[in-house]
């Protein structure tokens, strides 16, 4: 039942995914054709196939996002509520659909970003800085794209989380869901900032990503940013575990449709 | 009407409350649904038929009270013999209907894929239309034949007739007597009493949150010398 649902909620959220996605990745190989043109006409089609690009990926993600959160309150609490919450299955069920629908999705987006960056920029003297940081940082990179994903995935069980609980109060249930994604998200930034004073506090090695300068070599603030990039992988990772349990478990008590 | 019937409750519900921003909706409905019977679910607009509905669909969440299908808590397996029709349009409208008989048919195995095909045929439907190119009553029957086209234990259907021209009225009737399975029991909820009075076996009147009357349709037209359509009046006159 499982499969079945995380593939009807996955090919829903990403109905255009792949129009967006495509296009972005079209635009940057186009960009990346055009990078020698010199002349006038040639330098203005370069940057603006460089911005469709990026206005393309951009889009993905917002349309990713939106559709997720969309179709999670459809199914869950408006009127095809009706029809998914009638399913024969456990709450349970719908709760790791929806999350895991996100993650994947957010995860193609994020290889789709990454794509098109390359495409775009990855030349010369980047390519070559690149290439230094995979010699000699590659935790780095690792915890920063774990990073990444667990900030998004962050992101997404704040707002599924929040719907849920927000949906569960008595009075005032659009006010409260708010209320409550903003401080589930907010709540995750303010939480890390304050673990890595503290960190910066007992440690002097972490103090270093407060004194990174915007004047330093490129290498030297990566290496000052690797503890914190552990330190914030680890923490959006436990954060999402801790809001995936609060919203399950919450569905599974129970919440009213609209 | 009436087919198969035994005596142990399809269907248990005991104290069930629910109130919304402190106004009490359902005020400790207790209520009995044998199998092989049609029940009626009569009462006004805002009586709380619909709310009822959705509680027994785990739709609604009660404050108190137990709700037992063949004497076990609502889940799964409740759900998979439970067929509802909700008083609203409930698919998404960018599909087919090929998406929604595919839905159903991965989901319910009691699903007569090749029935609910027949009843559209008849209808002229063609499978790949998509359903915000259909009328709206042509959606509401698409619904009604996705949820007769099951063999399910109980139907449950919230105003089926509400808002339909006479004819679709007749289809919406026929279409219910003439599929629902053997042995299984129906809860219908509405205020048009006279559309529907000659198919109830049972009718349970709610007022306010509150079972005012239950019984057989044959025993209170016969015990009042009034249809029930005239006692729903008397009843719930302003």
């Amino acid at each position: 039942m499982l499969t079945k649902l995380l593939k009807l909620n996955f090919l829903w959220v990403n109905k255009f995914a792949l129009y967006f996605g495509g296009g972005a990745l079209i635009l940057g190989l186009a960009s990346r054709l055009t990078t020698d043109l010199t002349s006038v006409v040639g330098i203005i089609i370069h940057n603006t196939l460089q911005s469709l690009a990026i206005s393309a990926v951009i889009g993905l993600v917002a349309n990713v996002l939106a559709r997720s959160f969309v179709h999670f309150k459809n199914t869950l609490i408006r009127d095809e509520a009706y029809l998914h919450r009638t399913l024969p299955v456990e709450p349970s069920v719908h709760w790791n659909t929806h999350t895991l629908s996100f993650f994947f999705s957010m995860l193609i987006c994020l290889v789709a970003v990454l794509g098109v960056l390359a495409l775009l920029f990855l030349k010369g003297e980047v390519w070559e800085t690149i290439k230094t940081l995979l010699e000699s940082h590659v935790s780095t990179i690792v915890f920063l794209l774990l990073t990444l994903i667990f900030e998004v995935t962050t992101l997404g069980l704040s707002v599924f989380s929040a719907t849920i609980l927000g949906r569960r109060t008595h009075k005032h249930r659009n006010l409260a869901t708010g209320l409550y994604a903003i401080v589930f998200y907010l709540g995750a930034q303010i939480l890390l900032l304050g673990l890595a004073f503290i960190l910066s506090q007992l440690f002097p090695s972490f103090a270093n990503i407060f004194n990174a300068t915007s004047d330093m070599p490129f290498l030297d603030v990566v290496k000052n940013f690797q503890n914190f990039f552990i330190l914030s992988g680890i923490f959006y990772a436990l954060y999402s575990i801790a809001l995936y349990f609060l919203g399950k478990r919450s569905l599974e008590k129970g919440v009213d449709v609209e | 009407m009436k087919k198969k019937s035994n005596s142990s409750p399809l269907l248990e519900v005991s104290h069930l409350e629910k109130s919304f921003s402190d106004k009490l909706i359902l005020d400790d409905i207790n209520l009995e649904l044998k199998p092989g019977k049609i029940y009626g679910l009569l009462g006004k607009n805002g009586a709380g038929k619909s709310t009822l509905i959705k509680t027994i669909n785990t739709l609604i969440i009660p404050d108190s009270g137990k709700i037992l299908f063949k004497n076990r808590p609502l889940g799964p397996s409740s759900k998979a013999e439970i067929a509802y029709l909700p008083e609203r349009t409930y698919l998404d409208l960018s599909t087919t209907i090929k998406y929604n008989l595919d839905l159903f048919s991965s989901f319910y195995k009691n699903f007569d894929r090749k029935k609910a095909v027949e009843m559209l045929h008849s209808l002229d439907l063609d499978e790949n239309m998509k359903l915000k190119k259909m009328s709206k009553g042509m959606q509401e029957k698409l619904q009604l034949i996705l949820v007769m086209s099951r063999k399910a234990s109980l139907y449950i259907l919230d105003e089926p007739l509400g808002g339909v021209d006479p004819a679709t009225r007749d289809f919406i009737l026929d279409t219910i007597l003439t599929n629902f399975a053997d042995g299984s029991s129906v809860l219908i909820s509405t205020h048009l009493i006279s559309d529907i009075e000659r198919i109830l076996d049972e009718v349970i009147f709610l007022n306010h949150g509150k079972i005012t009357l239950t019984g057989s349709a044959d025993y209170l037209r016969e015990k009042h010398q009034k249809s029930i359509d005239q006692i729903f009046r008397e009843t719930f006159k302003c």
